[in-house]
């Protein structure tokens, strides 16, 4: 099970920075190493304090250097800051040919429409998880 | 002391603004929808003529975190910022300045003290979509000041349904102990049901159709037994998994007291539904 605290943490801290952003999508294995060793292990808010926040295990820091949010989510990191901080990174990789076009559910929206059909397909074996942490 | 002139419940549909700033050629039915529910609530602020705005909505990890998460939350400013990065990248939103009231916002925190309700309170608080979209809709020039009250509704454990019950009573209380100000508009923000970051969440249909059509009946009844049953986080997750947001719409009904509902009704737009309520003083509505 991953660390709940710490995924969700990285989703929300990261999100609200844009050359964090940035940073993720450029390259996520160096900027995942960065932030667990730089900024999971200080309090939010106050970087000059040591956080009692555990470095998440190996599986958890390859999910989030591989973008698997699917495995993310199914195990119950919180859906909205999840998808809020794959938003950005899923219409780069678009943008960029990395990730492949998805075809979109027949009338559905159109609001970012190409990277939530990306998403989408991805998680919908996973259904609603519990996200009670 | 202070009265409340104005309740309203409305949507904080973060494309609001991008949809209804399109040319008129190009609107969607969604939007000249929200445009059309716009002109209400700015005919109701017109003959209501409110000095402040308190407004019932929740953050959605801008500003607070589980690092440090209040459950009800009252700004303290005098002057608020609306946005954030994120939802201008996301939405198009636009950066907005509201005025504040940092009497009313000490009085209702001072008065709850009195009615259950120990305030967290901040004196550095930015506004997000929850706030900035229901202000676009009410006051679109910005000119009336707001006091934000913020509620959990994403970030379990949260808050049970009685006390969003409570919390509209307690905050009449504080409101109408209030000499700060005179006429008061209270607008509550939050959804039916919905879901973001989940499956359902770009599908053109509701998440949980009964569900909308049976809570729009609770609320205008006033069935706060068949609220509170249905607002646990079990029964609110089958709705979808950011129908949380209705609870302030519980404590949107708790504060009707003995206003009359001008308007009701489940917005039909592309997913689900967007609850819309605006209920005014009796005297209000014969003039």
């Amino acid at each position: 099970m991953i660390d709940h605290y710490a995924v969700n943490k990285f989703c929300y801290d990261t999100d609200r920075n844009p050359d964090f952003v940035k940073r993720y999508i450029d390259d996520p294995d160096a900027y995942v190493d960065w932030y667990f060793e730089e900024r999971l292990s200080r309090l939010l808010d106050n970087e000059s304090e040591q956080s009692d926040v555990q470095t998440p295990d190996d599986r958890t820091r390859a999910a989030l250097k591989g973008y698997d949010f699917a495995m993310l989510y199914g195990e119950g990191a919180h859906p909205f800051v999840l998808w809020t901080l794959m938003l950005p990174v899923i219409e780069a990789k678009l943008a960029s040919g990395e990730f492949e076009t998805p075809t979109a559910p027949d009338g559905a929206r159109l609001e970012n429409r190409a990277p939530m059909a990306y998403y989408r397909d991805r998680i919908l074996p996973h259904g609603r998880p519990y996200f009670r942490y | 002391m202070a009265e409340i002139v104005s309740i309203v419940g409305t949507t904080h549909h973060p494309w609001y603004h991008k949809k209804t700033s399109a040319p008129e050629k190009e609107l969607t039915e969604d939007a000249r929808n929200l445009l059309g529910w716009s002109e209400r609530v700015q005919e109701s602020f017109a003959r209501t003529n409110p000095d402040a705005v308190v407004i019932v909505a929740s953050d959605h990890f801008h500003q607070f975190f589980h690092n440090n998460m209040p459950q009800f939350i009252v700004g303290r400013m005098a002057s608020y910022q609306g946005t954030f990065y994120n939802e201008i990248r996301e939405f198009d939103l636009p950066r907005v300045q509201l005025g504040g009231n940092r009497q009313l916002s000490t009085d209702i925190i001072e008065a709850g003290f009195d009615n259950g309700f120990d305030f967290a309170f901040s004196d550095e608080m930015r506004l997000d979509h929850a706030c900035v979209v229901p202000s676009l809709i009410a006051q679109p020039s910005l000119d009336i000041p707001v006091v934000p009250v913020l509620t959990n509704c994403g970030a379990p454990p949260i808050p049970k349904g009685q006390r969003f019950v409570d919390l509209g009573s307690a905050l009449r209380n504080a409101i109408e102990g209030s000499n700060s100000v005179d006429r008061v508009a209270v607008v509550f923000s939050g959804n039916l049901s919905l879901e973001v970051g989940g499956p359902e969440q770009m599908m053109p249909y509701s998440v949980d159709p009964d569900f909308d059509v049976q809570a729009m009946d609770w609320l205008t009844g006033r069935d706060f037994d068949a609220l509170v049953a249905d607002s646990t986080y079990e029964r609110l997750m089958t709705h979808g998994n950011t129908s949380f947001q209705f609870l302030n719409m519980i404590s949107m009904a708790a504060m009707q007291d003995d206003m009359q509902i001008v308007h009701a009704e489940a917005m039909k737009r592309r997913g689900s539904p967007a609850p819309c309520f605006i209920y005014e003083q009796k005297s209000e509505v014969t003039q």
